[in-house]
């Protein structure tokens, strides 16, 4: 390990002149995908470290009648310590699924965010939530939304110097909030998937219908979203069917058999609590 | 790189490299070998320590990451009267313990009752899931819990 070197910056000022002098440095945070991929005894890492974990700036919440703020530095668990009458539904359900606790304790919103390989946990429910993100640089900041910040070939939206600070989340309330995980609970394999669903209802309409699901792969259709949006609630039987044939159709090349008949099957679940039998 | 922070109540200061792990730091340079280093990889539970409060496995912490932390293991904990309640609650519920998780179970039921003092048995089962013991049977590790909430309240409030 001879020749790596660590940089614990506190503030985000310190940050940005140390990765100015070392643009090609790994930032850490959690850590806990770069770990548990890393059995042995000594962690191999790059050359060159930047601890991100002792910023307070992104590491705290804050929150305002619009929307909820939370530092892109803050663990699975301190979101979760936010409290079920802060944290959006869909996304606290969703939390509660994330791994073990240990594990909860230490991963981060922004690193779980930024995992290249397969969109995991938070990904889904801070998509449908259309939670924007703060990418801050030495000379500002801007900001973006999720669905730009790791492309579906996992190229990441952020340029070198540049950092994860913050994930708005809007202020809005669904009747609705179902969150699933299918495949290990615990770890991530290829059969691990997050699906998610929200929607709202305004004068027995349904009124705005989301559901996203992502494992190895992202989904969601906005256009087959649209298609139950407006219809009068309950859904009958063929307001269901129409949706989940949309689905399988559009699903066939995306996901593996497996994977897409769970989701097909947890559509069709979502779907029901709109339905007579389960909306009363 | 010399890192400092606080080590069952004592400010300690350790040269690390930047690929050592918090366990094998804890382990090798303090001889604090509670926590077992099993797996390596977050999955066993084995090497469970309490992180600013928060039971953590110590595999998956770099130890640079300990700057500035407060760090508690089963030794450090188990001089404290909280882990009465628990050894209490684990005696109460007969737990056999071969050791090897021993720090895992315990941090981890301190960890919860000290933000939950009275979970169900689902809030039990949820934060022991990370820790698997070969010993235990889940359902009796639960008693041992709920026990040991029941030890901590008598304790604390007299009922
Ligand atoms: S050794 Fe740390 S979880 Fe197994
Ligand atoms: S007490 Fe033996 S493995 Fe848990």
């Amino acid at each position: 390990m001879a020749g790596e070197s660590v940089f614990i910056p506190e503030t985000l000022a310190e940050f940005f002149t140390t990765s100015a002098r070392l643009p090609d440095a790994l930032i850490f945070a959690g850590g806990t995908d770069i770990l548990r991929t890393q059995a042995g005894r000594m962690i191999v890492f790059p050359r060159n470290v930047i601890s991100i974990r002792e910023i307070d700036e992104i590491s705290e919440a804050s929150r305002t009648e619009r929307y909820l703020d939370l530092g892109a530095a803050m663990t699975i668990a301190e979101v979760a310590d936010l409290g079920e009458k802060v944290v959006p539904p869909v996304l606290y359900e969703t939390l509660k699924l994330f791994a073990v606790p240990g594990i909860r304790n230490l991963a981060t919103v922004g690193g779980n965010l930024l995992c290249t390989e397969r969109r995991m946990d938070l990904f889904v429910p801070l998509s449908i939530l259309d939670a924007r993100v703060e990418v801050r640089r030495a000379t500002g900041s801007r900001w973006i939304p999720l669905s730009r910040l790791v492309a579906p070939d996992g190229r990441i939206g952020i340029d070198k110097g540049e950092i994860v600070a913050h994930i708005r989340i809007p202020s809005d309330l669904f009747e609705l909030n179902l969150a699933r995980k299918v495949g290990s609970h615990h770890y991530p394999d290829p059969a691990t998937g997050v699906f998610c669903c929200c929607a709202k209802t305004s004068k027995g309409i349904l009124s705005d219908f989301r559901l996203a699901f992502a494992g190895e792969r992202y989904f969601r259709s906005r256009d087959i979203e649209n298609v139950i949006n407006g219809k009068n609630l309950p859904l009958t039987d063929r307001d269901v069917e129409t949706v989940l044939d949309a689905y399988r159709e559009e699903l066939a090349e995306d996901l593996g058999p497996t994977l897409r008949q769970q989701f097909v099957n947890l559509t069709g679940w979502a779907l029901s609590y709109l339905t007579e039998k389960g909306y009363e | 790189m010399i890192i400092g922070f606080i080590l069952n109540g004592d400010d300690v200061s350790a040269r690390v490299e930047p690929g050592d792990r918090l366990v094998d730091v804890l382990r090798e340079q303090f001889r604090l070998i509670g926590a077992k280093a099993g797996c390596y990889a977050g999955r066993c539970g084995s090497c469970t320590i309490l992180l600013d409060s928060r039971a953590v496995p110590s595999c998956m912490v770099p130890a640079f990451a300990a700057r500035n932390t407060e760090i508690i293991t089963i030794e450090g904990f188990s001089q404290t009267v909280d882990y009465l309640d628990i050894e209490r609650g684990f005696q109460r519920a007969g737990i056999e313990t071969c050791g090897y998780c021993t720090a895992a179970k315990v941090l981890t039921a301190h960890a919860l009752l000290d933000k939950n003092p009275d979970p169900d048995d689902e809030a039990i089962r949820a934060a022991l899931s990370g820790i698997q013991c070969r010993c235990n049977e889940p359902s009796g590790l639960v008693a041992a819990v709920r026990e040991a909430a029941v030890a901590r309240q008598r304790r604390i409030y007299g009922r």
